[in-house]
This record gives structure tokens, C-alpha cells and sequence, in this order.
């Protein structure tokens, strides 16, 4: 590398968000850099292991016929776990079934996304593996980012825009600047294991049909009442089984990510899932949870941020991350492409890669789902006294005796009354449906007007 | 708006010695020889996992004389890979080999004794295989 190439685009990291930019820029033509820090793209890469996929089914039609991804999820469920009973909602659909999958695949990303960098290699992306970028190249008044310092002899390389996409520990914004210290409450650890599981078994578990598969997403007891989720997802001939946990929880509680992983697996209504698994791998990961209100500066002089690094999670019941990666890594692309055409890569051209974003689903959604880190660390009693009471009147309800019925909801009512208070909870649910399910209860009155929405 | 304040207060909590904390945390809902399947520790897990160790360059230090005013130890609790301990005389060890590169601990850390967090060289450090 001498420090006479120039080229038009740099970017950091080749995961999701850095190898859909790379695409899109390769193919538009321009030079296009991709710096990866794993041995090989997606060596370093780790994630829950559902891919929502509209994105690159848009970039690469029907991805799903040479991509390595596990299988399509065509059974959703949801589990709130109690120390002996569960309650679970299970959402299954023949629509799913179909291509395009409903966009929702289990994959492995050091799989997924070695195919994925590829295929910006071949669009002419230029990948190089095995190196840290620890720093940007500011021009001479610091106004615009002109290039990156790889940590390799003469690693000094130069474009016209840098793209971010190194992921969640956002490291070279630290080096920039431009983010301060990370809130324990307000970043999730995430760890997995990858079990070996025979394919006809996984099909037999989960009850879906051959190739096929499920998402199961825990709550409550899974996580021993903390803040967070498990879940469970079925690969081609392993399952991705895991907990995310709020890291304060860890902090104040002293009990380890791997404790609360082994205590979810041993539940007696998952451990029946996992009999006879063995582990393949261990991995972890951390999500950032800061939202919409404390995002860092998505662009500016000659860079722009993209996916993990710049927060864009849903941290509501969907658990997105790699649609907002690839649609962000998309969108800074066409910028850089605009920027390049017009010969601009100022911080006001760029502004246009935000402006895309507030038009997207991505800022869209990371405005609709701003409070629900705080919502829940405020109202934890919604991941564990309210499913408790629930499952317990649920078990009440179901219990036979020979008590009369009248006598049987009298108790299943007082199960209710004394674990909840009716005001309370009927004002922290109307909160919760707008915070973290994303929608006001009283449009069910007055009309969810969704036709007049969409066409703004 | 958010009311939630979190206790972060560093002199609260006594320190406890690692090993036996851990131990006492490790509770499961099934007899663990009523499991089946493998069960496996945190550190024999991680043989599970591919790390090339770049020996001799440290991508993860920390400063005992910050450690020593944190009662909190949580590095100690945060890491899923178990990278922390605490010697009998009280002193904080990291050993980088093992490491997932996840960032917990510069989250969890909040004296700021975790002096060193870089990104081990290119080509080292994990590598996994299915991610």
C-alpha cells in the first residue's frame, strides 16, 4: 500500500453494513476499499442469528438460492418462562413458507458474511483482511476526513469518504472523538452457543417441515428476571441458543453472562430442546442500546457512520439489527455516489446520507423505539411481576380440582389483584404499547390510518 | 423521561474473591447430571472457540492501583469469557488469550482501570468459525 493510492471510498469493516456499501459503491463504479481486522471477512463477526434480509434481497434478488444462510423462519414464538411453568405465543405461517421468506433467515455470520464480502469482491470491491484501522487522516484544519491509519507498515491510505461499519464497540469514533463513554445500562452483552443438532431432529423438535425453521425469543425466568431475553434458533445442523443481558444487571446482580446461559439452558422446558447437543462454539458480542437520543454524528467531512457502530438497533419485540446495518450501509453507498458525481464530499453534501436515513425505516423506526431501553429499566416489572402473575393465573385457571369453576375465576381474579395494581398497570401498559410495541392502544378507537400514513 | 438512576457506587460493595462468587452464582433448574446435553464450563467452552493469540502484544491491561479503589469488581462478573480474576493479595488479571473482542468491559468498567482495550493485531485474536 503506498500513500500515493487514492480512492474514492474506504471502508471499515466488512460486516453487514461495510459489505452492502461496498457493493453498492463497487458497483456504481467506484474505487472502493474494504479494510477487514478478522483473518478473513466475517471471522469476527457474531450476531443472535436471525437475518432480516430486505435489503439484500433488493441488492441480490433471490439471495437465498446461493447465500449460505441456515434456514428460512417460518415459526415465531414468543416464551415467558416462570420457574416451572411457561406461556408461550406461538406465530406460525404458511405466507412465511414462501419465497421471499417473509426476509427472515437464521444464518452464521462467519459464513454469511465471508459470501457476502465476495460478492462486493466481484462487483470489484477491493477486500483487505488481517487489518486494524485504529485511526482516521483529518485534513489540515480537521474539517474533513481525507483517509485511515491501518496498523501496518505504510498503512496510511487515502479516499475521498471513509465509511464506518466497525461494529459495536465503535472504536474509531472513540479515536475521532466523536463518542463518549458507553452507559452500562444502555448496552446489552450478548452470548451464544452454536449446538450440533442432527437436521431431522432440529425439523422433529420444532415441528416444521424439512429445510425449514423457528425462532423462539424467551423472557422473564429465561434471563433470571433481568433485563433481557434468551432465545433459541434453529440452523441447517445447529441451533443458535443465547442470552442478551442489560450489562448493569451483571453489575448489580454479580451473576455472569455465562451463569445466566447456563441457568436458561437448564430450564426444564428448554433443556428438552437441547438434549443431546453438543457445543461447537462460544461467542459474544455487545448491542448498542443508546437509541435514537444519543447517536453519535452519522457523517461529517468526508465520513459517514454506518449499522452497529452508529447504534441502529430495534431493541423492541422485533430484535432487528442487520436490516438497519445493510439499509444503512445502502444508503451512506448512494450518498458516496452523490458526493462523487457532484466532486463534494463536505459535511453538507453528506448531510444528505441523514436525510436518506430520516426518510428510511431506519431512523423512522429508531425514533419510534427510543425509549425502550429506559422504559424497561424503568418498568421491570414488565419482564417479571406481570408474565409471573399471568403464568400463574394461567396455571389456576388450568389446575383441575373439584372446586366449582365460579369458585376456580374467583381465585384466578385474586392471583391477579394481589400481584398487580389495576390503575398502575393499565396506565404502564398503555406506555408500554406506545414505547415498546410502537403504537397508540387509542388508535384501535379511532383508526390506525395506516393507507394515509404511507403515502405521507 | 428516564427516571431509572442506576447504583453505580464504587466503594458500596465489598469485594469478593472471584472463584467463590462465581461458584455460588452457578445454579441450574436441572441437576446437572439430568441435563443431557454437554454441559460445559466457561473456560472449557472456550476451547470450543478459535482464538490465534498474538503473544507478547496484550490487547487488554489494566492499572491495580485504580482497581484497588473499585469495590465493585465487575469485571469480574461482566465477561462472558472469564477473562478477569482477582488474586488472594486483591490484585485484578486480565489474560487476553480467550478474549471475544465483545467490549463488555470498557462498557462495565466505569473507574476506567481497564487502562489498555485496543483491537488485537489484523489476523488475530477470535476468529470463529460459525459466528
Amino acid at each position: 500500500m503506498g500513500s500515493d493510492d487514492k480512492f474514492d471510498v474506504i471502508i471499515v469493516g466488512a460486516g453487514l453494513a461495510g459489505s452492502t456499501a461496498a457493493l453498492v459503491c463497487a458497483r456504481a463504479g467506484l474505487s472502493t476499499v474494504v479494510f477487514e481486522r478478522g483473518e478473513r471477512p466475517g471471522s469476527k463477526n457474531m450476531f443472535g442469528g436471525i437475518l432480516f434480509t430486505p435489503v439484500i434481497n433488493e441488492l441480490i434478488p433471490n439471495f437465498w438460492e446461493e447465500a449460505p444462510v441456515e434456514r428460512p423462519i417460518v415459526k415465531k414464538e414468543f416464551s415467558f418462562l416462570a420457574k416451572d411453568n411457561s406461556l408461550r405465543v406461538v406465530f406460525q405461517s404458511e405466507k412465511f413458507r414462501k419465497p421471499p421468506y417473509n426476509n427472515n433467515f437464521s444464518a452464521l455470520r462467519a459464513r454469511f458474511d465471508e459470501w457476502y464480502a465476495a460478492k462486493a469482491e466481484e462487483a470489484g470491491a477491493i477486500v483487505f483482511p488481517e487489518t486494524v484501522v485504529d485511526d482516521v487522516i483529518w485534513d489540515a484544519k480537521r474539517e474533513r476526513v481525507i483517509g485511515v491509519k491501518s496498523r501496518r507498515e505504510e498503512g496510511d491510505l487515502y479516499a475521498d469518504i471513509v465509511i464506518i461499519a466497525d461494529g459495536a464497540t465503535a472504536m474509531l469514533l472513540k479515536a475521532m472523538g466523536l463518542r463518549g463513554d458507553f452507559a452500562p445500562e444502555e448496552q446489552v452483552t450478548l452470548c451464544k452457543e452454536v449446538l450440533s443438532l442432527a437436521p431431522e431432529k432440529i425439523e422433529d423438535r420444532f415441528a416444521v417441515e424439512k429445510g425449514e425453521g423457528a425462532s423462539i425469543e424467551y423472557f422473564g425466568e429465561a434471563v433470571m428476571g433481568m433485563i433481557g431475553g434468551a432465545f433459541i434458533y434453529t440452523n441447517k445442523d445447529t441451533l443458535s441458543v443465547g442470552i442478551g443481558v442489560s450489562i448493569d444487571e451483571n453489575l448489580r446482580t454479580k451473576v455472569t453472562p455465562y451463569n445466566i446461559l447456563d441457568y436458561f439452558k437448564s430450564h426444564p422446558h428448554v433443556r428438552k430442546l437441547l438434549e443431546g447437543t453438543k457445543v461447537e462454539e462460544y461467542s459474544a458480542k455487545i448491542i448498542p442500546e443508546f437509541g435514537f437520543r444519543k447517536l453519535p454524528p452519522l457523517y461529517g467531512g468526508g465520513y459517514m457512520v454506518t449499522g452497529d457502530a452508529a447504534g441502529f438497533v430495534n431493541t423492541s419485540l422485533y430484535h432487528e439489527g442487520s436490516n438497519f446495518a445493510t439499509a444503512s450501509g445502502k444508503l451512506a453507498a448512494e450518498t458516496a455516489i452523490e458526493a462523487k458525481a457532484a466532486g463534494d464530499f463536505s459535511a453538507k453534501a453528506l448531510s444528505a446520507y441523514r436525510k436518506k436515513l430520516d426518510e428510511s425505516f431506519v431512523m423512522k423506526d429508531m425514533a419510534l423505539f427510543q425509549d425502550v431501553c429506559h422504559f424497561i429499566h424503568d418498568h421491570p416489572e414488565f419482564l417479571t411481576t406481570y408474565p409471573d402473575t399471568f403464568i400463574k393465573m394461567a396455571e389456576t385457571y388450568l389446575t383441575v380440582t373439584d372446586k366449582p369453576k365460579d369458585v376456580v375465576m374467583r381465585h384466578v381474579v385474586d392471583d391477579f389483584r394481589s400481584n398487580v395494581r389495576m390503575w398502575k398497570f393499565m396506565m404502564d401498559s398503555y406506555t408500554m404499547a406506545r414505547k415498546v410495541l410502537g403504537f397508540n392502544p387509542l388508535s384501535l378507537v379511532l383508526g390506525g390510518g395506516a393507507k394515509e400514513k404511507e403515502q405521507g | 423521561m428516564a427516571k431509572y438512576k442506576p447504583n453505580y457506587d464504587m466503594t458500596k460493595e465489598a469485594g469478593l474473591v472471584n472463584e467463590v462468587t462465581i461458584e455460588a452464582r452457578k445454579v441450574l433448574l436441572t441437576p446437572a447430571d439430568k441435563l443431557g446435553y454437554e454441559h460445559l464450563g466457561v473456560l472449557d467452552k472456550l476451547y470450543r472457540t478459535t482464538f490465534k493469540t498474538n503473544f507478547g502484544d496484550p490487547h487488554l491491561g489494566v492499572d491495580n492501583d485504580i482497581c484497588k479503589t473499585c469495590a465493585g469488581n465487575w469485571c469480574l462478573y461482566c465477561c462472558p469469557s472469564q477473562r478477569f480474576t482477582k488474586d488472594a493479595e486483591g490484585l485484578i488479571h486480565v489474560d487476553y488469550e480467550g478474549c471475544f473482542e465483545c467490549g463488555t468491559c470498557f462498557v462495565a468498567c466505569l473507574p476506567k482501570g481497564l487502562v489498555l482495550w485496543k483491537q488485537p493485531l489484523g489476523g488475530f485474536g477470535v476468529s470463529y468459525k460459525y459466528g
